[in-house]
């Protein structure tokens, strides 16, 4: 789903109730409260008053002020996923940490204390980072704060990594810049939990007793996990490079969604189908398991430097483009521009012909996935651009950078490199993640599966974890759970700016993610596919026998996924896409008219009012006698019926009076993934469905002002789902 | 009289920094001069950064009587001293000793350690020879140092076979 067209009577609604509710209603759904401790002096750091102007949603007007924003902003990231009735505390400050022209400390952060045998501890004699322990127990065990956190003040200015600023934005546009919300991401993960207190070096336990963390490291070689060891199997276990994993169950799950091997196939012609080797890019998408497919045009110039010239041939398509001349992200964005739904890059390396290289640079704007394959191979496909068919795509039968059974691995290089040992993921994990010892250029403000494994990993240490907080997870299932397929690039950074544009600001955030949701109701491809099957079947049969709607979940699932898909896959935005959708509702439209107990009345004017009167609806003169021209210019029959059918279900009237009952319907059916009347309805009727039907009604189909979207996803039926409700 | 005389002294002192910056800057446009002509000369060298990384020219230029290393590829400060990466990493030696730290029981049977500052992570950054920037989360000066003086490991293979370390895009088309 792409950036979609509302209705503009529901435009309207959504536009005042934002502006009513921004200004009135409560802070956002975060699940944990992370508030920043202002370590600094006056004028330092967090107090500095330099005027700035503001940057990527970040509207702080001072250096002070922004800095502040974005450790807030990291802080939200994590408490919208995580649950704690204990506030978690992270003292921060800004100080002159040690740097040189190319050199710095950019910060750092940990726990500030450790606990065990607390009240609730899980298991006895085992330490946990304070903010994990607190959540466990219940309570605050301690009044000092839960995690330090201090970064460098200098860092750009002369003598201390020059030039190198922290990009304070919060919309992960760093270009060339230390993105300061990844990092604080990365860092505060570690003060969560993410984080052994055994010595990696000695194999010595604090004290004398493990770390939570130490029950998931095993060992592959030994087969023992890091508390089955002594202190010098410990120590050769940390440098045990390709044989330490990770052993929660959490993980392991995530791991086999979201860990995998990027890869181009050539689904035609067949001479060259398969998969191709690729390099990846540091901007832009990652891959996806269900990946980016279509034709392909080669980009005119070429090297895809400047605007491409074939723009309407590359539109809707992947571009291929030639490697050299100019940067990376500049050919991508011109691609994109030019309305390309992906990009190859062809390596121009004639030295190394079989070669591929990771593609450097930033550039947050860029909102589709590319690739890169060699010289070689390039060639190849440069002679089959007639039939050329591509998908570029996440490869999850190779999970990149885990055993044998699918556990990540872990951090163990020896001799010891860069990078603290076992507290983080190994750099062979792909997609980037996080929690790896360096951060890289193109990764998400997520933590959540399918695009990274901390949340997972929190989860498996003790943390009451919901990935549905975590924005992109939560636009990702809403792809699924109503248009029911993989999001497309440009589509899914579209909705999960729209959230992430609001910034810090709580109110905002909790209306856009309301919005979203609704989004995918509203949206021209639902609308087309599920809502226009659904009048389909409330005018070909009426009411399904004993409820007040007019199909079961099981059916209407089979129908909407046949409208999408047959002939055409739909993806509104992509390709041909509105004669495709239209060529599928035909389709679709005469065969339903042929279904058992469907009116076969070849009276046109009969068969139009039995479909009207079917759906309780009245409609204009205009739009009965269009229907009845419909079915007469078809010709009558089989073609005529569809024809009246199709005029019917998108008569205004129709689409009106039934658009209440619709939304609601789709509420269950799309988050509960069930039908009204189903477990877990403690009264299995339909009278929770009638109480928010009645409450849209009232409200004018407000559903904002009904709070009927808030309530399904705010639900503990919805948030269970996907993790601790 | 001695209010002149330092007066003059810093004059002094300014017109041989600035001398010095212009030299510093001479040399640098030379540099690049040299570079680009190199760059366009080389029909491999957007191929092997890592190569290119390791056959860099250092231009040792003197600043205020202080020895720069200059990268003539990326005109940037040359590679750490051994001293300023140990200054770095002297921040870490006690960060994951327990000596002196202190556990302490409640009544409820809780016990809790102060970690007193240790047990940090420390995310470091480092200009690369191509102007990049890469970064590494560290908790022990071994770590910290390996990342300081580490070897270029710009990944130029196939990215489903990454190396170990930290790894650095090309940057370049």
């Amino acid at each position: 789903m792409k950036r979609q067209t509302f209705p503009s009577k529901f435009a309207l609604i959504i536009f005042s109730c934002a502006v009513l509710l921004a200004a009135s209603s409560k802070s956002s759904a975060a699940t944990a409260t992370i508030v920043i401790l202002n370590n600094d002096q006056p004028g330092v750091g967090f107090n500095d008053t330099t005027p700035v102007s503001p940057v990527g949603n970040n509207s702080g007007t001072t250096l002070g002020q922004q800095r502040l924003n974005a450790f807030q902003f990291a802080a939200n990231l994590w408490g919208a996923t995580l649950n704690s009735s204990v506030t978690i505390t992270i003292r921060a400050s800004w100080a002159a940490l040690s740097c040189t022209s190319s050199s710095a400390t950019l910060g750092s952060a940990g726990a500030v204390g450790i606990f065990r045998d607390f009240p609730n501890a899980p298991v006895a004699g085992t330490w946990y980072s304070a903010a994990l322990a607190n959540s466990i127990a219940g309570s605050d065990l301690s009044a000092n704060p839960e995690i330090n956190a201090q970064f460098n003040v200098n860092l750009g200015n002369t003598g201390c990594l020059d030039g190198t600023h922290f990009y304070l934005g919060l919309d992960n546009n760093h270009g060339g810049d230390v993105d300061l919300v990844t990092v604080l991401m990365h860092e505060f993960a570690h003060g969560l939990g993410f984080q052994t207190f055994t010595s990696s070096s000695s194999g010595t336990q604090n004290s004398g007793f493990p770390s939570v963390y130490d029950r998931f490291l095993l060992d592959n070689t030994s087969g023992k996990t890091w508390i089955q060891m002594t202190d010098a199997e410990r120590q050769a276990s940390a440098i045990n490079t390709n044989n330490l994993v990770w052993t929660g169950s959490q993980v392991k799950t995530a791991a086999a969604g979201t860990l995998g091997t990027p890869r181009l196939r050539v689904n035609a012609p067949m001479p060259i189908a398969g998969n191709y080797m690729v390099g990846t890019a540091d901007f832009g998408p990652h891959v996806t398991s269900s990946g980016t497919t279509g034709p392909v045009t080669y980009a005119i110039p070429n090297d895809g430097c400047t605007t491409l010239t074939n723009a309407g041939a590359v539109s809707g398509r992947i571009a291929l483009i030639d490697r050299g001349n100019c940067a990376f992200v500049v050919k991508v964005k011109n691609a994109q521009n030019a309305g390309a739904t992906g990009v190859i890059i062809a390596n121009n390396d004639a030295q190394n012909p079989s070669a591929v290289i990771q593609m450097g640079g930033g550039d947050g704007t860029i909102t589709i996935p590319s690739l890169m394959i060699s010289f070689n191979n390039g060639t190849t496909l440069k002679t089959q651009l007639a039939t050329l068919n591509t998908t570029l795509f996440l490869d999850t039968s190779t999970l990149g950078g885990a055993d044998s059974q699918g556990r990540p691995l872990m951090y163990a290089p020896s001799p010891v490199q860069s990078g603290s040992s076992v507290s983080h993921w190994d750099t062979s994990e792909f997609p980037n993640q996080l929690m790896e010892p360096n951060i890289s250029g193109d990764l998400f403000h997520s933590a959540a599966f399918p695009l990274d494994l901390t949340g997972s990993q929190l989860r498996d240490v003790g943390w009451s974890y919901n990935p549905i907080g975590d924005t992109a997870f939560y636009v990702r299932q809403h792809y699924f759970d109503f248009l029911g397929r993989a999001p497309d690039s440009s589509g899914f950074a579209f909705w999960t700016n729209d959230i992430f544009n609001c910034g810090i600001d709580g109110p905002c955030n909790e209306v856009h993610r309301i919005n979203v949701s609704a989004a995918f109701f509203l949206s021209i491809e639902f609308q087309g596919t599920g809502n226009l099957v659904y009048k389909m079947w409330k005018a070909g049969f009426g009411n399904a026998l004993g409820t007040p709607v007019a199909v079961r979940r099981a059916p209407f699932l089979t129908d909407k996924q046949t409208i999408q898909t047959t002939p055409n896959q739909v993806i509104v935005g992509q390709g041909d896409w509105a004669n495709q959708l239209e060529a599928n509702k035909q389709a679709f439209a005469l065969a339903f008219v042929q279904r058992a107990g469907f009116p076969t009345s070849n009276d046109a004017t009969t068969f139009v009012n039995t479909l009207f009167a079917n759906a309780g609806v009245n409609p204009t003169s205009g739009e009965r006698t269009a229907a009845i021209n419909a079915f007469n210019a078809a010709g009558g029959g089989n073609a005529g019926r569809a024809a009246a059918l199709r005029s019917v279900v998108d008569s205004a009237s129709m689409s009106n009076a039934l658009f209440n009952e619709s939304f609601v319907l789709m509420e269950y059916f799309g988050y509960l993934q069930r039908d009204p009347d189903a477990a877990p309805e403690a009264t299995r009727d339909y009278q929770g469905f009638q109480f928010w039907l009645n409450k849209l009604n009232a409200f004018g189909g407000n559903y904002i002002n009904a709070e009927m979207v808030k309530a399904f996803i705010t639900s503990t039926e919805y948030r269970a789902r996907f993790g601790n409700p | 009289m001695k209010k002149t005389k330092q007066i003059s002294k810093r004059a002094s002192a300014k017109r041989r920094r600035v001398l010095s910056v212009a030299a510093l800057a001479v040399v640098l446009v030379l540099a690049a001069a040299v570079v680009a002509v190199a760059k366009y000369g080389s029909s491999g060298s957007k191929s092997t950064p890592a190569a290119a990384a390791k056959q860099a020219n250092y231009v040792t230029v003197e600043v205020n009587g202080k020895k720069i290393q200059v990268n003539a590829l990326a005109l940037q400060q040359g590679p750490l001293t051994q001293e300023q990466s140990q200054q770095i990493a002297d921040a870490l030696q006690n960060n994951k000793s327990t000596d002196g730290l202190v556990q302490v029981q409640h009544a409820d049977g809780t016990v809790e350690m102060d970690l007193q500052g240790r047990f940090q992570n420390v995310m470091l950054a480092k200009k690369n020879d191509d102007g990049s920037v890469s970064q590494a989360c560290v908790d022990n000066p071994e770590a910290a140092k390996a990342f300081l003086h580490g070897a270029d490991t710009t990944t130029t293979a196939d990215t489903t076979n990454k190396t170990d370390g930290p790894r650095k895009a090309a940057l370049q088309q």
